[in-house]
């Protein structure tokens, strides 16, 4: 597959354009890879709302039915609900950790052994958090996914 | 945790508790009664201690997942649960003398930790290897 990047001036939007015989697995991969380094979320803190960007997402988490969204030293409040977020972060990056909570495997530094067959992913803001036993063997799936 | 996945692990503890056993038999024996015979029917003591010493171990099973303080509640209940059970079936059988009770408490207590650090470092080994595999599919991106 050929690759073609041209510079274009402020005036022009940017835009990716795939050509392609047909949208195989390997193009849908490539469109949702896109789209969710394109995908921004609507943040609240202290009344004012903010944009985020998925790839700077820790982790997402649910507390008193508040979902939360924690980036490397801040936190806000997302209106989501945990679920949608899912849907939103189903691509190879995120992760269902626990019942509560989403993790960006690609801020994850290490995984130690926890009490309970479970493990605990030490992020690499120094945060941990829990990867339920219930989700090892997902977690086991999707890398082993991406790295087939 | 399913109870099929739950009794596989308790499978693996129980070959853990067997080698224990098999090994305190013969430390115990060689401090207090290094003159003793056995028959071939001691072959199967440490099967039956470890059979034994893995049932208190139902204390921690759950469908949910256990908080830490429920894990560490139940994990003292299951070690008072084991120590009472073997020394009772030590006693009944005439395996155990009263005057080495104390320390034969105290095997087991030991046994009970090198279980469990034995199983945590199997998990060890498992996170490691999960860190690989995280890493691999990092530098993938």
């Amino acid at each position: 597959m050929k690759i073609h990047v041209e510079t274009v001036g402020k005036e022009k939007e940017e835009q990716i354009v795939i050509e392609c015989y047909e949208v195989r697995d390997e193009i849908s991969e490539i469109i949702s890879f896109i789209k969710s380094r394109d995908t921004m979320l609507t943040a609240y803190a202290d009344s004012q709302i903010f944009h985020i960007s998925l790839q700077d997402i820790y982790y997402i988490d649910t507390v008193d039915n508040k979902v939360f969204v924690y980036l490397e030293q801040k936190v806000y409040e997302l209106k989501n609900k945990l679920y949608e977020l899912e849907c939103l972060c189903d691509h190879k990056c995120f992760f269902r950790c626990s019942k509560s909570v989403i993790v960006n495997l690609m801020k994850i530094e290490c995984i130690k052994p926890a009490l309970n067959s479970r493990f605990v992913a030490k992020l690499h803001n120094s945060e941990e958090i829990i990867i339920s036993r219930k989700y090892v063997p997902d977690l086991k799936h999707k890398l082993h996914g991406r790295m087939l | 945790m399913s109870f099929n996945e739950f009794l596989r692990k308790r499978l693996i503890s129980y070959f853990i508790i067997v080698t224990g056993v098999t090994l305190l038999i013969g430390v115990v024996g060689i401090q207090y009664e290094p003159d003793r015979k056995f028959g071939y029917e001691a072959f199967f003591s440490p099967l039956i201690f470890g059979l034994i010493g893995v049932i208190p171990s139902l204390a921690t099973y759950s469908n949910k997942e256990l908080t830490l303080k429920q894990m560490i509640l139940r994990k003292v209940v299951q070690f008072f649960v084991l120590e009472v059970m073997i020394l009772t079936f030590g006693c009944i059988m005439g395996i155990m003398k009263t005057d080495i009770l104390g320390t034969m408490a105290l095997s087991i207590f030991a046994v009970f930790v090198a279980v469990h650090i034995i199983e945590w470092l199997i998990d060890n080994k498992r996170a490691e290897k999960l860190t690989l595999e995280l890493k691999a599919f990092q530098k993938s991106q």
